[in-house]
């Protein structure tokens, strides 16, 4: 438990400000609820903060009273979910159902249109920003205030509180060191012949975020833009051409074997590959590439057809305390809320210290950008 | 039989290259290459699968898996679904191969067509099919996976099935157990099955097999079964998915080859219960041929079977 | 595949279904089945209902509703545009891509395959056909992720055979192969194609008779001619039907490429999983559903050649 008093009491203030602006009876924090709070009557598949349906303590009791909580591609290695989730159901008793872990975003919003109304549907999801805002815009999604949801910055959220980013990472290039005698610093040096047959991404650019944001990355290197993917293209193009790039999946597997020797990835992820390659005898390092800051968050979101609706806020809940939020930073991953985290003291300085400071605030590319970039990809991606 | 026997071997000394078979140079090179391209990725695998650090080389990665309960739920789950499948198949074709062989004779050849069409429409496009036709709650749930199952193996549990019907001299037996006062509940139940019991089995097998191994469909369904847990395992765990193929390779290798080995005894014991020899062989062949997580939809002793599976493909 | 069989002994009492007087003859099928009246006709279907209807609902409807979304909009009206659509740009060269994989791996596996078969017939080692066919059995269906690796662990840039090559003084990567092109997919897909010809073809060379090439070189064949006159007549439907059916298997193959090219060699399955499962690109939800009439177009006809084969190949094996 990361809780220091000082978390504790800007938590408190924060609930008691949004009881404040909701005018429900007033709480501080951990809940006294006030006895008039009839939970009976409160429908949590509506509600928009726990403070308007009787408190934390209201909604801890709802969310064990459903018993489950569906979530949906969430793996085990991806910034630290596996923990995060043993972590949640053993501290709430509260069964957890992961679906289709190594899904898409789009599968998520498929799931919750082709699921509706059945048991198995996703309750919470953890989608790429493109997919939050088509999802919102579909009406797939019901707002929710957590008791931070102050603390997020508002170019990080829904105006609504439908959607907000959750954490995120930079396109990074990890790669194996102790096969390799040149270590990459930057996509430029890629281009070196040393690493001839190695270069891999994670998965189909035209499919998978990681693989789309690499290829953004690249194009930001290459004289591209957020509007102009297509460098980034050319640039792995006259990788494969010269052979340093293969098509292979970068994954545990073919990094473990050491048939991929570098992984354009997030940093997240690639930092997660470490401590098991370890064991496997190869030493796996993560750097920024000096030439390329290209930065995305994650979205947290909670469906509109939630079958488990306080198991679901209670989750989001969870998510943005200081428990969950030093969770993701355990798996190398930046929550959202760490400056206000590391300005309280309330953060794992040790974990913090394993992620690679990178200087500068990160800037994204806007929906209708990554729209386009998405079309010409698709367009273009064939030709590599 | 003497008169004609001595020019036969007067002429193949004469012209000893009239053999269409290869001689045993030939054959023995070609099945060394062969078994070369088969065997080396194998091995491969098998090499990364055991690697412990620093070139030793260790079990952990196979036991590993036995200790994944999500793996092991999603083996239950694959298990169940098979189980549903090949019990939906049995049920459903077995008396229309019998009805179709007892009334409609003339549509036997239309049968067998039909019942290939499944493997015309590409499971991708399936899926496609499914999202737009069907209502919500069926595809969320994974029933829906043993009833396409059902259809999808069609083309070889019918096979099977229409095969031993067919080698069954069926009006004779029913013909035999009617007049003798037998309902048709008592016909297929005293009669029939024990009759079609290998076959059946091989059918059900052929499901088994093939619902084990499916991946493309319950994939693109969002569904959780052996097969897309292995390959979630394979991209984040180091060495456990690799592990778990080759062992399952192996293991249904043994499997067939310890039936296949069996089945050359069977071709006694059907001799004895009237069965043509070659009939039982073909059947038992079929059964032999048939089982495992990882298998394929192989008939070696029946012409003109279509052999197309995607499963993992 | 009719069956009639010699009883040899009178048939039993006639049972009150059916309407044959006297014994039936022997090798005479009972009538016990056929109905004569037109009620009874109609009836006849009866039977086969319950399988009819279930084929109807779980294949029949969904590929129904692919082929007539491929023609609508999202609004449900008419429409060419996913047709259109589905015809252009990167989907035209995916089609050509599907194509010309499918083609070139099912012929190469349908002659090694053929090869093989042959080799496999030639010996009179029971144990070893026994083991080969069992072999054949499960490698017909390996393929996925799994199959991808095992070629990169022996045949990638770092793979095993590579560098056994290379220590032998020739790295293929470095004069041109990759097994990250067409012809990289081509040996991988052997993997999974040539046992099913294997499979497929061993009854057809089991039914090579002897005799014929016995006959032939009673007439003065050589082996060459032989074989051109005797054995390919014969092997050539079956072969063509084997090709057949390979080809279809490696059209519809999707898992394998995926694993292996990752999107860069566009191929129709491929094209058709991003839509389902990436980024959909607004007003093209339906161009999936024309992706899909296409597989099925072409799948149907190798499947119509394949039956009119297979009907020809299927005389020389009784």
């Amino acid at each position: 438990m990361r809780k220091t008093s000082g978390g504790f009491v800007a938590a408190a203030v924060a609930g008691s400000a949004l009881a404040a602006a909701t005018a429900v009876a007033p709480t501080a924090g951990a809940s006294t609820a006030a006895p008039r709070a009839s939970h009976a009557a409160c429908n949590w598949a509506t509600v928009t903060s726990a403070a308007a349906c009787g408190g934390m303590k209201a909604l801890v009791a709802a969310a064990q009273k459903e018993g489950v909580l569906n979530t949906i591609t969430l793996p085990a290695n991806w910034a630290n979910y596996g923990t995060l989730i043993k972590e949640f159901s053993n501290k709430y008793h509260i069964k957890v159902n992961d679906a289709i872990p190594d899904g898409s975003s789009q599968q998520e919003l498929n799931a919750i249109i082709h699921e509706k109304g059945t048991s198995k549907a996703p309750d919470v999801l953890d989608v790429g920003p493109a997919f939050a805002l088509e999802g919102a815009s579909q009406g797939l999604f019901s707002p929710y205030k957590v008791l931070e949801y102050n603390q997020i910055p508002a170019n990080e959220k829904a105006a609504n509180a439908a959607w907000y980013y959750d954490y995120g990472g930079y396109i990074s290039i990890g790669y194996n060191a102790s096969d390799l005698k040149v270590a990459p610093t930057s996509f430029k040096s890629l281009t070196n012949p040393a690493y001839k047959g190695s270069i891999a991404l994670n998965g189909n650019p035209t499919q998978a975020g990681a693989a789309f944001a690499a290829v953004y990355a690249a194009s930001l290197a290459n004289g591209g833009s957020f509007s102009n993917i297509t460098p980034g293209v050319t640039y792995f193009k006259k990788l494969a051409q010269d052979g340093n790039f293969i098509t292979a999946q970068s994954d545990a597997t073919t990094i473990g074997s050491g048939q991929v020797k570098v992984s354009i990835d997030w940093d997240y992820l690639n930092a997660a590959y470490a401590a098991q390659l370890k064991a496997k005898g190869i030493d796996w390092k993560v750097v920024i590439p000096t030439d390329a800051h290209y930065a995305a968050y994650y979205v947290q979101a909670i469906s509109k057809y939630a079958p488990d609706p306080a198991a679901a806020r209670l989750w989001e809940e969870f998510l943005y305390s200081n428990e969950g939020q030093n969770g993701w930073l355990g798996g190398f991953a930046r929550p959202v809320l760490l400056d206000h985290m590391v300005k309280l003291g309330t953060v794992d300085r040790a974990e913090l210290a394993k992620i690679p400071v990178v200087s500068g605030t990160p800037s994204f590319p806007s929906q209708s950008q990554q729209k386009d970039a998405a079309a010409v990809l698709l367009k273009l991606w064939p030709s590599v | 039989m003497a008169a004609l026997s001595a020019p036969r071997v007067a002429t193949a000394r004469a012209h000893p290259g009239a053999e269409f078979r290869l001689g045993a140079v030939a054959r023995t090179g070609v099945l060394v290459v062969a078994a070369l391209y088969f065997l080396v990725p194998l091995l491969a695998s098998a090499r990364y699968a055991l690697e412990g650090a620093h070139g030793s080389y260790t079990l952990s990665s196979v036991t590993a898996l036995f200790h994944d309960s999500v793996l092991l739920q999603s083996l239950v789950t694959s298990v169940e679904i098979s189980l549903g499948a090949a019990a939906i198949t049995l049920a459903l074709l077995t008396p229309t191969s019998v009805w179709v062989n007892l009334r409609m004779p003339r549509w036997r050849r239309a049968m067998e067509s039909i019942t290939l069409l499944p493997l015309v429409v590409p499971v991708v496009v399936v899926v496609l099919g499914i999202y737009g036709a069907f209502p919500t709650g069926i595809v969320a749930s994974p029933v829906l996976l043993a009833l396409e199952y059902v259809v999808l193996a069609m083309p070889y549990s019918y096979r099977a099935i229409d095969g031993g019907v067919q080698a069954l001299d069926l009006h004779t037996l029913v013909d035999a157990s009617r007049s003798l006062g037998a309902g048709w509940a008592q016909v297929f139940r005293r009669v029939l099955v024990p009759n079609l019991r290998s076959s059946l089995l091989s059918a059900a097998f052929i499901t088994v097999a093939y619902s084990l191994g499916e991946f493309a469909m319950a994939n693109l369904l969002s569904f959780t079964t052996f097969p897309t847990e292995l390959f979630q395992i394979g991209t984040e765990q180091v060495g456990e998915a690799t592990a778990v193929s080759v062992f399952a390779l192996v293991l249904t290798f043994g499997v067939l080859l310890a039936l296949s080995l069996f089945g050359g005894r069977g071709r006694r014991r059907a001799v004895r219960t009237g069965l043509p020899a070659g009939q039982a062989d073909g059947v038992v062949a079929e059964l032999a041929a048939e089982v495992d997580a990882v298998l394929g939809h192989a008939d070696p002793g029946r012409p003109g079977i279509v052999h197309d599976g995607p499963t993992m493909r | 595949m009719a069956v009639t069989r010699l009883t040899g002994a009178p048939s039993p009492a006639r049972s009150r279904i059916g309407a044959e007087r006297g014994p039936a003859a022997p090798g005479r099928r009972s009538r016990v089945g056929r109905p004569r009246s037109r009620v009874a006709r109609r009836l006849r279907f009866a039977g086969i209902v319950p399988f009819v209807a279930y084929f109807a609902v779980f294949l029949v409807v969904p590929s129904v509703s692919v082929v007539s979304s491929a023609f609508e909009t999202v609004g449900g009206n008419f429409t060419w545009a996913n047709i259109t659509a589905a015809l252009q740009g990167t989907y035209l060269v995916s089609f050509e891509k599907s194509l010309e994989l499918s083609a070139i791996s099912a012929g190469v596996s349908a002659v090694l395959g053929t090869v093989v078969a042959i080799a496999l017939a030639s010996t009179t080692n029971v144990a070893a056909r026994r083991v080969v066919t069992s072999a054949s059995a499960v490698f017909a269906n390996t393929g996925g992720l799994p199959l991808a690796f095992a070629f990169i662990a022996s045949l990638g840039n770092f793979g095993i055979v590579t560098k056994v090559l290379s220590a032998m003084g020739w790295n293929p990567y470095d004069h041109g192969f990759s097994i990250y092109t067409i012809t990289g997919l081509v040996v991988v897909y052997c993997y999974f194609l040539l046992p099913l010809m294997v499979l497929v073809m061993l009854p057809a060379v089991d039914g090579l008779r002897r005799e014929w090439f016995e006959a032939a070189s009673l007439l003065g064949a050589r082996r060459r001619d032989a074989w051109r006159h005797v054995g390919i007549p014969v092997l050539a439907p079956a072969f063509l039907a084997a090709l057949m059916v390979l080809f279809t298997d490696a059209f519809a193959a999707y898992a394998t490429a995926a694993a292996l090219t990752n999107g860069s060699i566009p191929i129709v399955p491929i094209q058709i999983g991003s839509l389902i499962e990436g980024n959909v690109l607004a007003g093209q939800q339906n161009v999936g559903d024309a992706l899909g009439l296409g597989m099925i177009v072409v799948v149907a006809v190798a499947a119509t050649l394949y039956a009119r084969l297979q009907h020809r190949a299927a005389r020389w094996q009784r």
